[in-house]
């Protein structure tokens, strides 16, 4: 069972996402809409994969991905963004920015976000 | 006043000095008295007179007529003859040389004198009419344009040679009817000309009109046609006098401009709808993910029986995907072009931009004037966004000028933040002595779709796109104005 930590401070997104992974039996799902409060349950769940939005109010993002990166204890962990708008990143790649990070845009179908979280997770 | 100058040839000597006495008590001055034609003609050139008097009958092998017919020929002198041979033999052989006047021996002075003053004054009245034409033929020369007199049937005559080097045909082949004008004229262009003509032709019979002609090269030249119909007092067309100019340039560059312009006005409603298509895809993308997980939800939910809901959940699912397509479409279609960073050289750019606009000044009679540093600017920036900028801020000062209005574009080299310490920019100034604008519009100009020009297309895009294309290159755009004395656009970019 894969544990994901999702990010994002659209809650009925949220929560149709929790609904859906869950669903398949595969996964345990966290939801936290406020970034802030969210570097800390990564700190604390140490979850297998964490999906992040970029928009949000305060901290966005691309803070929580830096904290995450430069903190010892979560920097092993895989991220993904999860937005409406990758072009705000200047992606020449379908899914990878131009620095390596993971984007999924919205809309996405479950059975595709599925098959990027297992190829992300070991 | 000056006393004319009168060779006499005459070969009786007693008579000549009669003749010379005469003059002189006239007030003449007799340049020499000489006894043959060859010796008259030799000495011309030495005295250069006003006039002479010639005997018909002289010694050597030329007689009179004969020396005069040379002279005529050779120095354009008037030349009265004085002769005691009044047959209508000798008369009629000296009709021919166009004599000033013929006197009869015996004459009184009287007589002589009468015909010397009307001889100088008939030919002061020649060489002035002369020189006249002369003045009006160089005149029409030097002129750029080529003048012409056309007939009704599209016949035309031409005055010098200058045809031949825009059409390729000689002036003859015009003026002898092997061509008639017309058939020159693109077949296309012929009906409007013909048109403007009708109409002139009703009204004040002046007109201007511009057509292109093939030459015989078979290139195609612009001309610009400005006429008067003069008719008669029935009036009937006699004849069209006027003048064509080769326009190609100006139109060449018409073109250019026109299609600069459009390019432009293209790229700003691509950057307009771009910003709003980003925006609204934020909007819609959201909510489009709540409802693809919700129809997922749904679903789960559904039993395997249930086919009719089933399907409806299938439905939504693809209608969610085919909005998503139309958004990404938007995106992709929307997307500014990559940003090419090159050395460029900013005058070039700015000559080029000037070039572009040179014609439309000139026709407002507005003046662009440059003057650019003399100091190395070595700049690196995205050409063609360098090349719009520039483009829109000459635009607006050409707009914001009135006819005698003049546009002031320099350059120079200053440090920022710090006048001494601080980075290298180079800083191009457009400045106008237009209308200038007025404070509460000053706050607003570089907000997007703000513009006092709808009425001449105006997007209210170039200022705001020009700002982004400055802020793109990490320069700055200032922008300085007083209502009536115009305005001053300063754009300063990093140098290397």
């Amino acid at each position: 069972m894969k544990r994901i930590l999702v990010i994002d401070d659209e809650k009925d997104f949220c929560f149709f996402l929790k609904q859906n992974l869950e669903s398949s039996g595969d996964f345990a799902v966290e939801v936290c809409s406020n970034a802030l409060e969210g570097f800390t349950q990564v700190r604390k769940l140490h979850p297998d994969m964490v999906l992040l939005d970029v928009r949000m109010p305060g901290m966005g993002g691309g803070d929580i991905a830096t904290a995450i990166k430069e903190n010892q204890e979560t920097k092993d962990i895989p991220f993904a963004f999860i937005t409406a708008l990758k072009e705000q990143f200047n992606l020449k790649n379908k899914e990878l920015s131009v620095s390596g990070e993971l984007f999924i845009t919205k809309p996405v179908k479950i059975k595709e976000l599925v098959r990027i979280i297992d190829t992300y997770t070991t | 006043m000056v006393k004319a100058h009168i060779l006499v040839v005459e070969d009786e000597s007693v008579v000549a000095m009669d003749i010379k006495y005469r003059l002189e008590n006239l007030g003449y001055d007799v340049s020499a008295t000489l006894s043959s034609g060859e010796s008259a003609i030799e000495k011309i050139p030495e005295f250069n007179p006003d006039l002479v008097l010639m005997d018909v009958v002289l010694k050597g092998q030329m007689d009179g007529i004969e020396a005069a017919e040379r002279i005529k020929q050779l120095f354009d002198v008037p030349v009265i003859y004085l002769t005691a041979y009044g047959d209508d033999k000798t008369l009629e052989r000296a009709k021919i040389t166009e004599p000033y006047g013929y006197i009869l021996k015996p004459f009184e002075s009287r007589e002589l004198y009468t015909t010397i003053e009307m001889a100088l004054y008939k030919s002061k009245m020649q060489k002035d009419l002369k020189a006249s034409e002369e003045k009006y033929r160089r005149l029409i020369n030097t002129l750029p344009n080529i003048v012409f007199k056309g007939y009704a049937d599209w016949s035309v005559d031409f005055f010098d040679d200058k045809i031949e080097k825009i059409s390729g045909y000689a002036k003859d082949d015009f003026n002898s009817r092997r061509l008639k004008w017309s058939d020159i004229i693109v077949t296309d262009d012929l009906e409007p000309a013909k048109e403007i003509f009708a109409e002139s032709l009703k009204t004040n019979k002046l007109y201007i009109r511009e057509y292109r002609i093939k030459t015989k090269d078979a290139v195609i030249v612009w001309l610009q046609e400005s006429s008067q119909i003069v008719c008669n007092k029935h009036g009937e067309i006699e004849f069209i006098i006027g003048a064509f100019l080769n326009i190609t340039e100006r139109k060449k560059a018409e073109e250019a401009l026109k299609e600069a312009q459009q390019t432009i006005i293209y790229s700003e409603k691509m950057a307009a709808v771009g910003r709003l298509s980003s925006g609204i895809a934020h909007e819609v993308k959201n909510p489009l993910g709540i409802i693809l997980g919700g129809v997922e939800f749904l679903r789960n939910k559904l039993p395997a029986s249930d086919e009719d809901a089933l399907s409806a959940m299938d439905k939504i699912e693809k209608s969610v995907m085919r909005a998503d397509d139309v958004i990404q479409g938007l995106l992709k279609f929307s997307r500014p072009s990559e940003v090419r960073i090159e050395a460029i050289n900013i005058h070039e750019l700015i000559n080029d931009a000037v070039s572009l606009l040179k014609y439309k000044a000139q026709l407002n009679n507005i003046k662009i004037v440059t003057s650019f540093t003399q100091e190395p600017v070595s700049l690196e920036a995205d050409k063609m966004q360098i090349e719009q900028m520039l483009f829109n801020l000459l635009v607006n000062a050409c707009e914001a000028v009135s006819a005698g209005g003049v546009i002031n574009i320099t350059s120079h080299l200053q440090r920022f933040p710090d006048p001494v310490t601080g980075d290298l920019f180079c800083t191009i100034t457009v400045m106008d002595n237009g209308e200038g604008i007025s404070k509460e519009n000053l706050s607003k100009i570089l907000e997007p779709f703000f513009t006092t020009k709808r009425d001449k297309k105006g997007t209210g895009l170039g200022l705001y796109i020009s700002k982004m294309i400055v802020d793109n290159h990490k320069g700055f755009l200032d922008i300085k104005s007083e209502q009536g004395k115009g305005t001053e656009v300063a754009v300063s970019l990093p140098l290397n």
